[in-house]
């Protein structure tokens, strides 16, 4: 493990940065600017965007939930296991089952159009049913905390060669689903 | 869920949440499950998005009106602060469970207290020390509050820790570093450490295999005074398991929660036939004693009896109220009221109260207040003084005027205010050697209530009562079994409780006694030693938490301790030495399976 690895890091806690409305979907908030976390010597290691979408029907935690995240990515930069700089683009929409569903679908286009290749969430139940079939379109993928059996990624199409569909991982914990699955 | 409410012999639920998709899957899931465990679900009822004024009370009551075993939440949970209070006012407490939702109680003090008492899936680590713990969560927790001044314990920063960890993850493992190749990267993490859940959670996926946790990372934590407490692992068994029994005749199953489905207790006739011994419960009073009460009841207890002190739990009286109110049949019974800690007149009212709320169910048995005052940093009173006291308050129910402090007395009471005198209530007395039982039969009471066998001469009484203590053993389990340590943990800290005051000696030469005592006199000034009560045959404390660790293999001759057979044998002898009630003390975090295995010994 490289002790001596140095971070590089946009804030000192999420919590620095303000929250936006959205210009063009409604109920919807962004941080005022991306947070960038990576070594501080990339090398040649390209750029990545992850997004966080909070989708929680109450509440402005959009930051509070962020740092554990950024606490990853530091830790994985000290051990020599992240060598890229990573841009978190992160937006929090009042989901189901307050908000609209449509404005839960129209955040995470929203990502998938500032460049995010990866969505991390709170991703609870309601909504992740509701981004299922378009996550499977974008190819974007999708981390939930929600694990219903109605969630794409178990075992209906089991193919031995792995050559299937690439479907969004759900992460089970709300679900008792989950206690049968691993 | 299912698995744990079959587990601890739950049988009929009744289950609600709310009419979202997200619920739709749950309550599918849930019920399947419910047949795989053998639950029957009495009822159910999903909300809408806005329930209608009167709507939670309404369908509570219904629930209330199946008797079903415990009441089931599955669902978003938008709507859970409205249970408890709506519960409050229909007045019932059943045992209350539900999923993830639990953790709304962390989105505010209000939601927090909404939830009080609610059994739910919170999967950051426990706080019982004697569960074995997931490394990566403590480190982790350090690391957070070195890095931003805070510690957040709860599940939400554990599953975004591994959600980053996993982006990592998915970031080293893709080849192309677009959406699909993230996606491929994610497919090849296999054993990624987890700092979810407990010490044999990690994190997996693979092609079509997108349910990232596995292993231990799902367990059950109780909300108890805005805190969350761990009850236990989800190590689920097969149904079937249950349904076998072993050769010395107690239950099946091993691991942390094990239960059965019978479900009542047996009486046991003495080989000699000279008498019989019932079974009752005791506890101090505390937030969850409803549950238990209900528990108890269904089980088949004769009586629960309520320690009374008031430095260490809840008021006696308030806590007989509540469950009164929450029970049909079972007796009630204050083991034991302490004389000095209320004007006789106050004891007599109360008896009455609860006669008016519970007519014919409830026993007092007074004494002189060994815990109850020490804990206070008083001796106890004197027997001639309690007897006293037991006179005044026997005199006051049965409608005569009696001279209290040099003042003549009587209740007063109009016919809304108290049940009309005579109240023919039992009083009993609590003697522990030959003045206190001498005294008790002077006064003529009609019964005792003891703790240990006693070797005075008991004829005079009606009904003894045996105070005991202990665990039933499962199969496969040892000294070493986190169950028996936390079941007894809290007696081994008592017992040096009360071999502090008579004996100092006496417990340094015990394992792990003079370094406690040394301890104890460290954290506690002489004036104010008796605070090392705390915790007194409830809990254990980090001062005396060693003592636990240092009993080593006598641990398993504390109490009534042993197989199903060997506490048998424990029965017929107190039968044989004239016991008519054994009054057992459950402890350690989940009661409800002590009580039915203790319940279910034939």
């Amino acid at each position: 493990m490289g002790e001596t690895n140095e971070i590089s890091c946009s804030v000192r806690t999420a919590r620095d940065l303000d929250l936006l409305a959205h210009p063009a979907i409604p109920a919807t908030w962004n941080l005022t600017e991306p947070i960038y976390v990576g070594p501080a010597d990339t090398g040649a290691s390209p750029l990545v965007t992850v997004g966080f979408l909070s989708d929680m029907p109450i509440g402005d935690s959009l930051a509070d939930y962020l740092d554990p995240i950024i606490l990853a990515l530091e830790d994985a930069v000290q051990e020599s296991r992240l060598r890229h700089r990573v841009r978190i683009e992160a937006s929090h929409v009042c989901g189901l089952p307050t908000g609209r569903p449509e404005d839960v679908l129209a955040a995470y286009h929203d990502l998938v159009g500032r460049g995010c290749v990866l969505i991390l969430s709170t991703g609870v139940t309601n909504n992740a049913l509701v981004l299922r079939d378009t996550i499977n379109t974008s190819q974007v993928p999708y981390i939930t905390m929600a694990g219903p059996p109605g969630l794409p990624g178990g075992t209906a199409s089991p193919s031995p060669t792995g050559a299937t569909a690439r479907r969004p991982p759900s992460w089970p914990r709300t679900s008792p689903s989950g206690v049968i699955a691993g | 869920m299912a698995a744990y409410l079959a587990e601890r012999g739950h049988r009929r639920v009744v289950v609600m949440g709310e009419g979202t998709p997200g619920d739709a899957e749950y309550r599918a899931f849930f019920t399947a499950q419910a047949a795989l465990y053998g639950l029957e679900i009495a009822d159910s009822y999903y909300f809408s998005a806005k329930p209608a004024d009167g709507e939670v009370d309404q369908v509570l009551i219904r629930f209330r009106d199946v008797d079903p075993d415990a009441l089931v939440y599955c669902g978003f949970g938008f709507h859970s602060r409205l249970l408890n209070p709506a519960l409050a006012r229909i007045g019932w407490q059943p045992e209350k469970i539900m999923n993830a939702a639990i953790m709304w109680a962390l989105a505010s003090p209000e939601w927090c207290a909404a939830l009080e008492g609610w059994v739910g899936i919170e999967q950051t680590n426990g706080d019982d020390d004697h569960v074995k713990k997931n490394p990566n969560w403590e480190s982790m927790l350090d690391r957070y509050q070195s890095r931003f001044g805070e510690r957040p314990d709860g599940t939400m920063t554990a599953l975004l820790y591994d959600q980053g960890r996993a982006a990592v993850e998915a970031v080293v493992n893709a080849t192309v570093l677009d959406g699909p190749g993230l996606a491929i990267g994610l497919e090849q993490i296999k054993t990624m450490p987890a700092t979810l859940g407990g010490p044999g959670t990690y994190i997996g996926f693979g092609p079509e295999d997108h349910r990232g946790y596995r292993g231990d990372f799902m367990f059950m934590k109780q909300l108890r005074l805005g805190k969350f407490h761990f009850v236990s692992y989800h190590r689920p068994q097969w149904p079937s398991n249950h349904r076998s029994t072993d050769p010395g005749g107690g239950t099946a199953g091993a691991g942390e929660q094990t239960g059965t489905a019978k479900s009542r207790v047996s009486l046991v006739v003495n080989p000699e036939g000279n008498g019989v011994v019932s079974c009752s419960c005791v506890f101090p009073p505390s937030t969850n004693l409803v549950a238990y009460a209900q528990a108890a009841e269904r089980l088949g207890y004769r009586r629960i009896w309520l320690y009374d002190s008031p430095a260490l739990y809840g008021d006696v009286w308030i806590a007989l109220a509540r469950i009164a109110a929450a029970t049909e049949k079972i007796g009630l019974g204050v083991g034991v009221a302490v004389a000095s800690l209320r004007h006789p007149m106050v004891t007599a009212s109360a008896i009455a109260t609860i006669e008016e709320l519970a007519p014919g169910r409830l026993v007092t048995a007074l004494g002189t207040g060994y815990t109850g005052r020490e804990s206070m940093g008083q001796r106890p009173m004197r027997w001639q003084d309690l007897a006293t006291y037991i006179d005044q308050v026997r005199g006051l129910l049965l409608g005569d005027e009696v001279i209290i402090d040099g003042a003549p007395a009587k209740m007063l009471h109009g016919a809304d205010y108290a049940p009309r005198r005579p109240i023919h209530s039992p009083v009993w007395a609590a003697p522990s050697g030959p003045k206190g039982f001498a005294t008790a039969r002077k006064l003529g009471v009609p019964g005792v209530i003891t703790p240990m066998p006693p070797t005075e001469d008991i004829d005079a009484f009606d009904d003894v009562a045996l105070l005991t203590f202990g665990t039933v053993l499962r199969p496969g389990e040892d000294a070493d079994s986190v169950r028996v340590r936390q079941a007894l943990g809290p007696m081994i800290a008592t017992s040096f409780h009360g071999l502090i005051h008579a004996d100092p000696d006496f417990v340094d030469g015990l394992p792990g006694g003079r370094a406690w005592r040394l301890a104890l006199e460290r954290k506690w000034p002489a004036d104010r030693r008796h605070f090392a009560h705390t915790g007194h045959l409830c809990e254990v404390t980090e001062l005396d938490r060693p003592l636990v660790e240092a009993a080593g293999a006598e641990i398993l001759t504390i109490g009534w301790t042993g197989s199903a057979a060997a506490i048998r044998e424990h029965r017929e002898l107190a039968a044989s030495q004239g016991i008519t009630e054994v009054t057992y003390a459950p402890m350690g975090p989940d009661i409800p399976s002590e009580l039915r295995d203790f319940a279910t010994i034939e």
